[in-house]
């Protein structure tokens, strides 16, 4: 190893290759010449108002879009016969004109007949003139 | 805004300087220029070291900033400028080294009667015998021992910057060199 690093230290770093005269200044020239021209970096345009806002527009559109469907469908449930809503408001009624005797006698009594129903107008103060209808021709 | 370049401390304030300048689209080209005679000495004897020939290490050595030039943009500046230079310059060597190989049909076992060929046929050369017969040992070795040897006897480089450029860890450097070393000293005693 010590002959060896004699060996090494006994040669010129320097020597054994040479280049031709002024070859690096040439060069450096040459190189330069034959450098092609960069291109500029092409700059893009500011982005508008319009472009920038652009997207939160759409997004919020959607988002009303999907709000007024949720509403109309839930609109439309509401008219809907069947619901438990409608089916307690039925009932309510329904208790309402049973309360009412005037409703059972003026709609249930179907099977009430002729002289009954004379009978029950004299109690009321009508007489039989009363219910001559007088027609001409 | 203005591009500060990330270097470690042992980056020379030229370089720091020469690297802001490359990222200003108004000073690049000029700038360049200065890259290029700042390096283009240390760049070509590497690559002529490699090759063996004047010819083609003038060659390789545009190519090589041609692709610096080419490719400036991405040099992200957390490297030094110098082993980014290397690094273009070796793969440009061994890339026509490998390619020469395929052209000319030659096997790697072949590889060390074609570099001394070519050394021996080299019309820039000055007469110097020892220094001749190291080229031929060094012609000898493998590849990789090849490089390593050239960047530490001849640019006495240091192992860390050379471990960035050849991406092998300080150790194996350090045993490449003392192995390249030894077949050196064997080449000299058998051609003594």
């Amino acid at each position: 190893m010590k002959e060896d690093k004699n060996i090494l230290d006994k040669i010129n770093r320097k020597s054994g290759m040479t280049v031709p005269d002024n070859y690096f200044a040439d060069f450096a020239e040459k190189m330069m010449q034959n450098l092609p021209e960069k291109q500029e970096p092409i700059i893009a345009k500011p982005p508008t108002a319009w472009q920038r806002v652009r997207a939160y527009v759409y997004l919020v559109a959607m988002f009303a879009g999907i709000w007024c469907m949720v509403k109309m469908v839930d609109l439309m449930g509401s008219n809907t016969p069947g619901t438990p809503s409608e089916a307690a408001n039925s009932a309510q009624i329904l208790a309402q004109a049973i309360e009412d005797e005037s409703f059972i006698s003026d709609y249930c009594y179907e099977d009430i007949d002729e002289y009954s129903l004379l009978e029950s107008m004299y109690e009321d103060g009508y007489e039989a003139g009363d219910l001559i209808i007088e027609t001409s021709y | 805004m203005k591009f500060l370049p990330i270097m470690d401390k042992n980056t020379p304030k030229e370089d720091l300087e020469l690297v802001a300048r490359l990222r200003e689209p108004s000073t690049c080209r000029e700038a360049f220029g200065d890259v290029i005679k700042r390096y283009s000495e240390t760049l070509y004897w590497q690559i002529r070291r490699m090759v063996n020939n004047h010819d083609d290490a003038n060659d390789l050595l545009q190519n090589t900033f041609m692709k610096a030039w080419g490719a400036i943009e991405n040099f992200r500046g957390d490297a030094k400028l110098s082993t980014w230079l290397h690094k273009i310059a070796i793969n440009e060597s061994i890339t026509f080294l490998e390619k020469e190989r395929k052209r000319l049909n030659i096997s790697l076992d072949d590889e060390e009667s074609f570099l001394i060929n070519t050394i021996e046929a080299d019309q820039h050369i000055d007469g110097d015998e020892l220094a001749l017969k190291l080229r031929k040992a060094i012609a000898s070795l493998p590849e990789k021992q090849r490089l390593v040897f050239n960047m530490k006897y001849y640019d006495e480089m240091k192992y860390e910057q050379m471990s960035e450029i050849l991406g092998t860890s300080v150790g194996a450097l350090k045993a490449s060199y003392h192995l390249a070393v030894k077949k050196i000293e064997q080449f000299f005693e058998d051609n003594d």
